[in-house]
C-alpha cells in the first residue's frame, strides 16, 4: 500500500517537474514573491518591536525564530498542499469530481496532491536558512533536541494546517459555492502570526479545541522555550489524527452529496 | 462615445448578484471577517500597551487603534475591488479574449465597471458594518460630513489606482506565462506600505517623509486617518501623488494593452 502510493506520488513529482520546466517565468517570481512576503511580515514584527521589547512573553529574537518557522510552515504548505486544495472547492462547483473519483486510489490523496509547486520548493530552503539564522544568532540557548522537537512538530502542523483547512473547503458540497468558506479559513490564519499568549483564555481554548490554530507554531515554541512540557508533543500529534479523521469522515459525507455534471 | 447607461448598470448588476449569490458563505465571511479585523488588533495592541504601560500613543488610544484596524481591513479590500487574479490573464492565456474584442465595446472599460461594481459593494458593507461596530463595540469614529466626502473621494482615486497597477500586471500576461505571483507582490506592497498591518504613524520619520509622496501610502492610511478625524499627510501631496500616478498609469496601460493585442493569439471561438 505504501510502496503503491509512494509510486503514485513520485509520478506527480515528476509530472510537476516537467510543468515547472515549461513555465519558468512563475518559477522564477513565486520565489520573489514569497521572498518579499516574508521581509513584510519581518518589517512588521520590526516596527512592534521598536515600540515595545516584549509581545506575549518573547523577545525580539524569540519572535524571529517563530516567524521563520511560520514561513516555513507556510513555505511547505505552498509547495504541497495549497494549489491542490485551492482547486479542490471549484472542482466541486463545477461538478468534475468524477475523474478522480473513478481511479482505485483515495480521492482525498489524488486531490490533496496531485500537483507539487517547484517555484515555491526554492522557498522551502529559503525559509529554512533563514529559521537556522535565527536560530543560531539567537541567544536562546536551544539544543539539537529542541531542534528534533521542533521540526517533529512542524510537520505535524502542516498536516493539521490542513486537516482543518479541508473542514472549510468542504461546505462546498452543500452550499455549491465556488470557494466554501476558505475566505474565512485565510483570515483566521491571521492567528498563525502571533503568540497565542497575547489572546485572552476564552480565545486559547477555542485555538486548542475549536480551530486548533494554536497547536501549529504557537504551542511548538512554547515547548522548545521551556514555557510548555513535552506533554504537549504527544497533545499535538493526538489534535492532529483526530482532525485527520474527522477531515475523511467529512470527506466522506461530501461524496455522498456530490452531484457530477457530466455523464 | 462611452455613457454610463443600460450596460455598464447591468454589468453593477451581476457583480453585486455574483457576489450575493451564495448567502450561506456571504453572511458566514460577513460576520467572520467583521469579529477577526476588531479581536486580533485589539489583542495584539492591547499587549504592547499594557506591556508599556501607557494609554496613548503617537496620538492614538487604544480604541483608536483598533478602529484604525478595522477601518483599515476595509479600506483595503475597497481599493482592491474586484481585482482578481487571473481575470484578465486566464482570458489571455485560455484565448477567450477574442470572443470581448469582437463585440462593439471596450473590455477594459468593462473590467473597470466591474472592478468598481465590486468596490461600492464593499464600501456599502463597510457603512453597515461601521454601524454596527459602533452600536457594538463602541469604536470612536465620528466623522463630520467633509471628512466623509473627503475619505470617499481619495478612497476612489486609490480604487482607480490600484485597478490601474492590477490591470498593467494582468496584462503581462501577453508577454509572461503566470502573472499570479506579480500580482501577490503588488498586494503585499500595498498590505504593508499602505499601513493595512499597522498606521504609518509607527514607521520611522524618513520613511514616513518618502511615503508621504507615494500613492501607496494613500490606498488604505490617509483614508482612514481622514476618516478618524487625525492628522495625516497634507492634503496637496495626496491629491498631487495620486493624480500623477494615475495620469502615468493610464498611458502606460493604453500602450501595454495595444502592444500586447498586436502579440495576442487567440485560440478560436
Amino acid at each position: 500500500m505504501l510502496k503503491k502510493y509512494s509510486r503514485i506520488y513520485w509520478q506527480f513529482l515528476r509530472i510537476s517537474f516537467s510543468k515547472a520546466a515549461s513555465f519558468r517565468f512563475d518559477f522564477y517570481f513565486r520565489t520573489i514573491m514569497d521572498i518579499f512576503y516574508y521581509a513584510s511580515i519581518i518589517l512588521f514584527f520590526d516596527v512592534i518591536y521598536g515600540h515595545t521589547a516584549t509581545l506575549g512573553g518573547w523577545n525580539q529574537s524569540q519572535m524571529h525564530i517563530f516567524l521563520a518557522s511560520y514561513f516555513v510552515l507556510d513555505s511547505l504548505d505552498m509547495t504541497i498542499f495549497s494549489t491542490n486544495l485551492w482547486w479542490l472547492p471549484l472542482h466541486i462547483n463545477r461538478g468534475d469530481l468524477d475523474l478522480y473519483l473513478t481511479k482505485p486510489i483515495n480521492s482525498l490523496f489524488y486531490l490533496g496532491l496531485k500537483e507539487f509547486q517547484v517555484g515555491s520548493l526554492i522557498n522551502v530552503f529559503f525559509s529554512y536558512a533563514l529559521f537556522l539564522y535565527f536560530w543560531l544568532s539567537s541567544q536562546v540557548g536551544l539544543t539539537f533536541l529542541d531542534l528534533m522537537i521542533h521540526h517533529l512538530l512542524l510537520i505535524n502542523a502542516l498536516f493539521l494546517f490542513n486537516f482543518v483547512r479541508i473542514f472549510f473547503i468542504i461546505s462546498a458540497f452543500w452550499s455549491g459555492s465556488p470557494r466554501g468558506i476558505d475566505e474565512l479559513f485565510i483570515g483566521f490564519t491571521r492567528f498563525l502570526n502571533y503568540p497565542e499568549q497575547i489572546y485572552p483564555n476564552w480565545l486559547r481554548k477555542i485555538m486548542v479545541s475549536i480551530i486548533p490554530f494554536s497547536f501549529m507554531i504557537s504551542i511548538p515554541h512554547q515547548i522548545i522555550f521551556g514555557q510548555k512540557s513535552v506533554i504537549w508533543i504527544f497533545i499535538s500529534i493526538a489534535v492532529t489524527l483526530f482532525f485527520g479523521w474527522l477531515a475523511t469522515c467529512l470527506w466522506k459525507m461530501g461524496l455522498s452529496k456530490y452531484s457530477s455534471a457530466s455523464s | 462615445m462611452i455613457m454610463f447607461g443600460t450596460f455598464e448598470k447591468k454589468i453593477f448588476g451581476i457583480e453585486w448578484q455574483k457576489i450575493l449569490s451564495y448567502r450561506f458563505e456571504f453572511w458566514l465571511n460577513f460576520f467572520g471577517e467583521m469579529a477577526l479585523c476588531i479581536i486580533i488588533p485589539y489583542f495584539l495592541w492591547d499587549t504592547i500597551y499594557v506591556s508599556k504601560n501607557i494609554t496613548v500613543y503617537h496620538g492614538l488610544a487604544l480604541p483608536d487603534i483598533v478602529s484604525y484596524s478595522f477601518c483599515a481591513f476595509y479600506c483595503f479590500k475597497i481599493v482592491m475591488g474586484g481585482g482578481k487574479e487571473g481575470s484578465i490573464s486566464q482570458e489571455i492565456y485560455y484565448g477567450t479574449l477574442s470572443r470581448y474584442l469582437v463585440y462593439p465595446m471596450n473590455y477594459l472599460f468593462m473590467k473597470y465597471i466591474q472592478y468598481m461594481a465590486t468596490s461600492l459593494f464593499h464600501l456599502s458593507k463597510f457603512v453597515l458594518l461601521l454601524v454596527l461596530a459602533k452600536w457594538w463595540w463602541h469604536l470612536p469614529i465620528d466623522p463630520t460630513v467633509e471628512q466623509l466626502g473627503l475619505f470617499v473621494l481619495i478612497l476612489f482615486l486609490a480604487a482607480n489606482f490600484v485597478f490601474l497597477i492590477f490591470t498593467i500586471n494582468e496584462c503581462m500576461a501577453f508577454w509572461a506565462d503566470n502573472v499570479w505571483s506579480l500580482q501577490v507582490i503588488f498586494r503585499t506592497t500595498l498590505q504593508i506600505l499602505g499601513g493595512l498591518y499597522s498606521p504609518l504613524l509607527f514607521f520611522p520619520e524618513k520613511f514616513q517623509n518618502i511615503l508621504a509622496w507615494s500613492p501607496i501610502s494613500h490606498c488604505v492610511y490617509t483614508p482612514v486617518m481622514i476618516l478618524l478625524g487625525k492628522q495625516g499627510y497634507p492634503l496637496f501631496s495626496i491629491f498631487a501623488s495620486l493624480m500623477i500616478s494615475i495620469s502615468i498609469l493610464f498611458f502606460l496601460l493604453k500602450a501595454v494593452w495595444k502592444r500586447g493585442l498586436i502579440k495576442f493569439e487567440a485560440a478560436g471561438m
